[in-house]
Formats: C-alpha cells, sequence, structure tokens
C-alpha cells in the first residue's frame, strides 16, 4: 500500500529531490486544512472561532509562560518514560511468550482482550491505587501502549523459524552472534512497526489520563482552557501537540520502511 | 539487497487465533484451553478473595460478586438504561456508521485517484501518532456538551482505519477480476458494488472490525473526560462520588460489551470471509 520507492539508480541529488517531493506531498493535507480553517473563520467571524493566525499567537503567549513550558517537559518525560517502558517490557514478554507456541496460544486471548478493551475507563482504578501524580499517570501510558507490542513480538516470534536456533545450539554460537545472525533479521520488522503503533497508543493515554485528573502536563492545560472557553488557546495547543506527535510518527515510520526493506518481511 | 523473505505478516497476525497444531499439546495435563481456563478462574478468584481477605484495601477493590451483582441491578435501573447506556450505544452506532461509509468511499477515492493517494498516504500510517483526543476539548468548546462532538471525534479516530483497510483490500485485488470488470463493461457504480468492494471484504471486514472497536474507545473516553451523559460518564462520576461499587460495576458493564462486540463481530464475519477466499 505504502508508495513504490523509485527504482532508478539513486544518486545522492535524485534521492534528496525525491525527499523535497515526498515533503511536499505530505504538507499538501496540512496545508488544505490550515486553509479550509482560515477560510471558515473569516465566514464565521466571531470571538469563539478563532482563524489559524490567532491562535498560533496565543500558543505563542502559552509557550512563553513557564507554566506551560513545564507541563511540556512533564507531558514528554512522561512519554519517553511510558513508552520505553512498554516496548522493553513488550519485546521481552513477548519474545519469551513466542519461543513456545503453546504458551503464545495460552496467553493470546487474554493479551488480545486487554488489547481491545477501552482502557480508559480503568484509568480510576489506577487513582485509587497510585494515587493522583506521575505514577499513576506513567503506569497507565505504560498499559495503554504494552500489549500491542507484546502481541506483534509474540507472533513475530512463533512464526520465526525454531531451526536456526537449533542450529546455533549445535553451533555453539554465543548470544550476541545469536541475536545478529537470526533474532534481528527475523524480528526487527516486527519490533519497529509494534515500538510505531505503541508510541501513538502510549501518547493517546498519557494525554487521556491528564485530561481526567492530573496536576500538570499537556491534557491538563487543554481541558483547563474549557472552562475558560478559551477556544484559542486549545486551538493553538491542539496544533501544538499535533505537531510533537506527527514529527516522531514520521520518523518512525521512516525507519520502519527502511528496516523492512533491508530485513525483509 | 533483499535476499529471501520470512513468511510473518505485522497486519494481520494480531487478528490469527487458529493455531490447530498446537490445540492437542499438553502442558502439566493441560490443553491451551485448560490453561486458559485455569488463567480466568485464578482472575476471578484473585478479584474475589483479595479485597475480601484484607490483600487489597475495600476503598480501592470491592469483591467481583458485589460487582456483578452491582452490574446486574444496573441492567434492570430505567435510569441507567436510558441514561447512560443507551446514548453510549447510539454514539457508537452513529460514529461507527459514519466511520464506514465515508471511510470506504475515501479509500475508493485513493484507490482511483493518484493524487489522493499521494497526498493522504503519508497520512494513513502516521495519523494514529497523533492523539486524536486531544480535538475533544477544542470540538466541545465550539459544539457544546453533547452527542454532536462526541461522534465527530470517534468518527475522525476511525475513519482512518477504515481507509487504511479499503485501500489494502482493493490494491489486493488480483487484476484479472479487474479485467473482468473491464470486460464486461460495467458502469462505475455496478463496478464498484459487484466487483471492487466484494472483492476487498476481507479486507474491509479486518476494518470494520477496527472501525466498531475505535468509535467504542472513543466515545467511552469523550463520555469519561467530558459529558453529562452515557456509560463512561457513568463510570467517572461513580468515582468522583467515591461509588466505588458502581464505578467497578460500569467497568465490568464496559468489558462485558465491548468483548462482547468483538468476538460477536469476527463470529457474524468469518463465515462471510471465507466464503469470499474460497
Amino acid at each position: 500500500m505504502s508508495l513504490s520507492t523509485a527504482a532508478a539508480p539513486r544518486t545522492p541529488i535524485s534521492r534528496s529531490r525525491g525527499l523535497l517531493v515526498s515533503l511536499g506531498w505530505i504538507l499538501i493535507l496540512p496545508a488544505i486544512i490550515l486553509i479550509g480553517w482560515a477560510i471558515l473563520a473569516a465566514i464565521v467571524d466571531s470571538v469563539v472561532f478563532p482563524g489559524p493566525l490567532q491562535s498560533l499567537a496565543r500558543l505563542g503567549e502559552d509557550l512563553s509562560e513557564p507554566g506551560f513550558r513545564q507541563s511540556i517537559v512533564s507531558t514528554v518525560t512522561l512519554l519517553l518514560a511510558g513508552w520505553s517502558l512498554a516496548v522493553v517490557v513488550g519485546t521481552l514478554v513477548g519474545f519469551a511468550l513466542g519461543l513456545s507456541s503453546f504458551w503464545s496460544a495460552v496467553f493470546e486471548t487474554p493479551l488480545f482482550a486487554l488489547y481491545s478493551i477501552p482502557k480508559v475507563t480503568l484509568y480510576p482504578v489506577f487513582l485509587l491505587f497510585l494515587g493522583i501524580g506521575d505514577a499513576s499517570r506513567l503506569t497507565f501510558a505504560f498499559f495503554h501502549g504494552v500489549f500491542p507490542i507484546a502481541l506483534l513480538v509474540m507472533a513475530a516470534t512463533r512464526s520465526m523459524d525454531k531451526n536456526f536456533l537449533k542450529l546455533a545450539d549445535v553451533l555453539v554460537l554465543p548470544w550476541y552472534t545469536r541475536l545478529r545472525l537470526i533474532l534481528i533479521p527475523a524480528l526487527l520488522p516486527s519490533i519497529v512497526t509494534a515500538v510505531r503503533i505503541a508510541f501513538g497508543l502510549t501518547l493517546l493515554g498519557l494525554i487521556l489520563a491528564e485530561m481526567f485528573s492530573a496536576q500538570s502536563g499537556l491534557g491538563r492545560e487543554l481541558v483547563s482552557n474549557v472552562a475558560n472557553v478559551r477556544v484559542d488557546h486549545i486551538a493553538g495547543q491542539v496544533v501544538f501537540i499535533a505537531i510533537l506527535a506527527v514529527i516522531p510518527g514520521f520518523a518512525l515510520r521512516w525507519g520502519e520502511k527502511r528496516i523492512t526493506r533491508r530485513y525483509g518481511s | 539487497m533483499s535476499t529471501e523473505r520470512v513468511t510473518t505478516e505485522p497486519s494481520s497476525t494480531v487478528e490469527s487465533s487458529d493455531k490447530p497444531k498446537t490445540v492437542r499439546e499438553r502442558r502439566l495435563g493441560l490443553t491451551v484451553r485448560g490453561w486458559t481456563i485455569i488463567g480466568a478462574l485464578l482472575t476471578v478468584l484473585f478479584l474475589e478473595l483479595a479485597p475480601r481477605l484484607g490483600l487489597v484495601d475495600s476503598f480501592s477493590l470491592v469483591p467481583l460478586s458485589a460487582m456483578v451483582v452491582r452490574a446486574l441491578g444496573l441492567l434492570i435501573d430505567a435510569e441507567f438504561l436510558s441514561q447512560d447506556l443507551a446514548p453510549s450505544l447510539l454514539s457508537i452506532l452513529v460514529a461507527f456508521i459514519f466511520a464506514v461509509v465515508s471511510g470506504v468511499l475515501i479509500g475508493l477515492l485513493v484507490w482511483r485517484f493518484d493524487w489522493a493517494r499521494k497526498t493522504l498516504d503519508p497520512w494513513l500510517a502516521t495519523y494514529y501518532a497523533i492523539p486524536t483526543f486531544a480535538l475533544y476539548p477544542l470540538l466541545v468548546a465550539l459544539l457544546g456538551i453533547g452527542f454532536v462532538p462526541i461522534v465527530l471525534l470517534a468518527t475522525l479516530f476511525a475513519v482512518v482505519a477504515m481507509i487504511s483497510s479499503t485501500v489494502d483490500g482493493l490494491d489486493g485485488i488480483p487484476r484479472s477480476v479487474l479485467r473482468l470488470a473491464a470486460v464486461l463493461q460495467l458502469d462505475p457504480i455496478q463496478r464498484t458494488f459487484k466487483v471492487l468492494l466484494p472483492a476487498a471484504l476481507p479486507q474491509i471486514s479486518v476494518g470494520l472490525r477496527l472501525a466498531l472497536s475505535y468509535s467504542l474507545i472513543m466515545v467511552l473516553a469523550s463520555e469519561f473526560v467530558l459529558s453529562t451523559s452515557g456509560l463512561g460518564h457513568f463510570i467517572s462520576n461513580a468515582y468522583n462520588d467515591f461509588a466505588i461499587t458502581d464505578m467497578y460495576a460500569g467497568v465490568l458493564l464496559v468489558f462485558v460489551l465491548a468483548l462482547g462486540l468483538n468476538f460477536a463481530f469476527a463470529a457474524a464475519l468469518r463465515p462471510q470471509s471465507k466464503r469470499v477466499l474460497s
């Protein structure tokens, strides 16, 4: 489904031109949305419907406030912590279960069930046990992102050719050689896909948690503006959150494509 | 550069569930199903006994039996049904229908027109990195609390999964099928409904399941965070009132609803997708 990459020989010039062209295509949709927003705001012409320029100006004001900057730091820190925790735990658990097709069959149903339920309704339980603070937000963000990683890595490990591992046993290969020659080629494509999916889910979980109850964080900032109907501030912050998410999103997608091309999938 | 390929399918692994090979195998005398049942029983026992034996304090967790009794009580409570359950179900249904109809239409557009594909394709894979839910306060500020912003948000969240799977399905149609449609000289509508969509149905049904589960997640999340009715609101309200039994009963109902819809959907779609595949 992805766009086919040019088959022509890749010189540095054609590569950078190709990069510019794809960047251009990427920017069309946001441009359309911004222009549509500006036109709509001009037609409605109301205080409660600010245009993009006004919203970005408010975002600039917010960014100069220490409290808002503190919220950014808090959200980004917890996101990175929850995400990396989800990646490490999900990969290890998925790998351990995937080595045995029996145990992966046992754990697949509960893992899939936990993946597909709306976990946000469980957030109060996290609050009851961990209190309102960074611990409950972090744990919830982790919980929101860990299951797809475990499921994807488990499936990849299960479908890996176990004869290679037996061969490695016979040849008494050291662990780092096994890692480099067998495990990474077989598992890395699924792991990067899982890492990308988990990024979005962890961030979503974190923002949800912050909106429901937290002392700081970007979700908290959004909700505190609702009561005062500061729509321009909200719109500016939504744009900010989207940019904050989209840049790693594209970087992860790019890395995933490269790794999939290199190792196959 | 690319040498031999290992056959794994990351996109379908989450859904796969049939492994006839391992069913007969036993570990410590139990089959896969046996262990699954043991796990479920242990969870039930823990949820029942932990608060009763004082392993967990009773303000944080109530015994499972109390949750079940309260949940059953809610199901015959007319106010709960009309104020909480019905609005949630209605929002989920409407958002699901919107997402499916617009997702299939946009998917057809992306598949048919190169400009649409070039514009949307980079965003389809990146969309779910964005916490769409951040839009909800904006929608509430503009449209007020109620049915409209919830359905809009859930549709926005679910539609992209529907677009992606429609495009995947259409891309996977064999060339011979497309040639057949050309030979039959069908008009565009007949071609779409009699050839393209049926041929893409296995992938589309994956999208349907995702769209349903995504609408459900977003409807409950928006009700939970900021709303005046719905199942999500019931749970957050109970939490704020320290009505812990009510809260757990609500969570239990949400899980039953989510898992029930998911499995019912999977069961309903399985024979159909097999028929198309064979």
